[in-house]
């Protein structure tokens, strides 16, 4: 019995990513797993940097409406997903040429420890989705005192 | 005498695009260029429209220009850098100068080409002349 099933080339390659990111897999390890991507076309590329106080992310959204991006933290899991939408009016439009990417796209990131979750903040501009991470006051050595009983 | 020749395997690709709007590549381009922008051209009955992705390119660093019926779109991305503190973790953007060149098609208006930039896109209308239009030509019975 044959059914119809959806074609997913880019499936393969989302597990290859998910591989990769296994090896080198640290803080802020991309997760792509099979169940949320199926639905994602695309990933944007990204870039992490850490600072002194706190990391900071920075994705390539280009041409997506800043409605059409949410971006959640579930147990130290951030996801970044949404949708970039074609024109409107591609009515009595011929395409000679189309590189660029539309629809669904989702990356999720392991989240280091000691970070303020409850502090991200957000911000979108010409097409780079910016988000500030805090780190949370880690507790600093203390120093015990020794008392020497003479 | 043998000269070493640069391989370029994907040159013979090129040649099979459609003319209009066919992308130039220079010999140096991979040299000197480090990334490239994806582009969509679509056509209507009045003109043409480009749409480049540049994320994160701010208008300064941009620049666009028609020489000869050749479209230019070229300029700089640069990493914006937050503090002195900064260490990178993961870098899978693209930085550094660019350049898309566009052969334009014959019948267009390069002296009403517009631009606009918003939200890391960058849109380019290109007016066909009018003799390019389509015409309507009625049709005239004769009893």
């Amino acid at each position: 019995m044959n059914y119809l099933t959806t074609r997913r080339p880019m499936r393969n390659l989302f597990n290859l990513h998910n591989e990769m990111g296994r090896i080198f897999g640290d803080a802020f390890g991309s997760q792509e797993n099979g169940t949320d991507t199926e639905e994602a076309y695309w990933m944007p590329t990204v870039d992490i940097s850490e600072m002194e106080n706190g990391y900071e992310i920075r994705a390539e959204l280009p041409g997506v409406a800043e409605d059409d991006v949410s971006v959640s933290v579930t147990d130290n899991l951030l996801t970044i997903k949404g949708e970039k939408r074609q024109e409107a009016e591609t009515d009595g439009k011929n395409y000679h040429r189309v590189e660029r990417r539309y629809g669904s796209f989702q990356r999720s990131f392991t989240l280091p420890r000691h970070i303020e979750s409850a502090g991200i903040s957000a911000g979108f501009k010409d097409g780079v989705l910016t988000l500030e991470i805090p780190k949370a006051e880690v507790a600093k050595p203390t120093e015990v005192p020794i008392t020497v009983n003479s | 005498m043998t000269y070493l020749t640069l391989r370029r395997p994907t040159r013979n690709l090129f040649k099979f695009y459609s003319p209009l709007f066919a992308a130039q590549h220079t010999k140096t381009h991979a040299d000197q260029y480090s990334w490239a922008p994806s582009v969509d051209v679509s056509e209507t009955d009045n003109g043409f429209e480009v749409y480049a992705e540049l994320p994160g390119v701010t208008k300064d660093d941009l620049s666009v220009s028609v020489k000869d019926n050749l479209l230019t779109l070229s300029g700089e991305k640069r990493q914006e850098k937050v503090d002195d503190t900064q260490n990178y973790r993961r870098v899978e953007r693209r930085y550094g100068s660019f350049q898309r060149r566009f052969t334009l098609p014959a019948d267009i208006n390069t002296d009403n080409i517009k631009a606009e930039f918003s939200d890391g896109v960058l849109t380019l209308s290109i007016p066909k002349s009018e003799t390019a239009k389509p015409t309507e030509v009625p049709i005239t019975t004769t009893s």
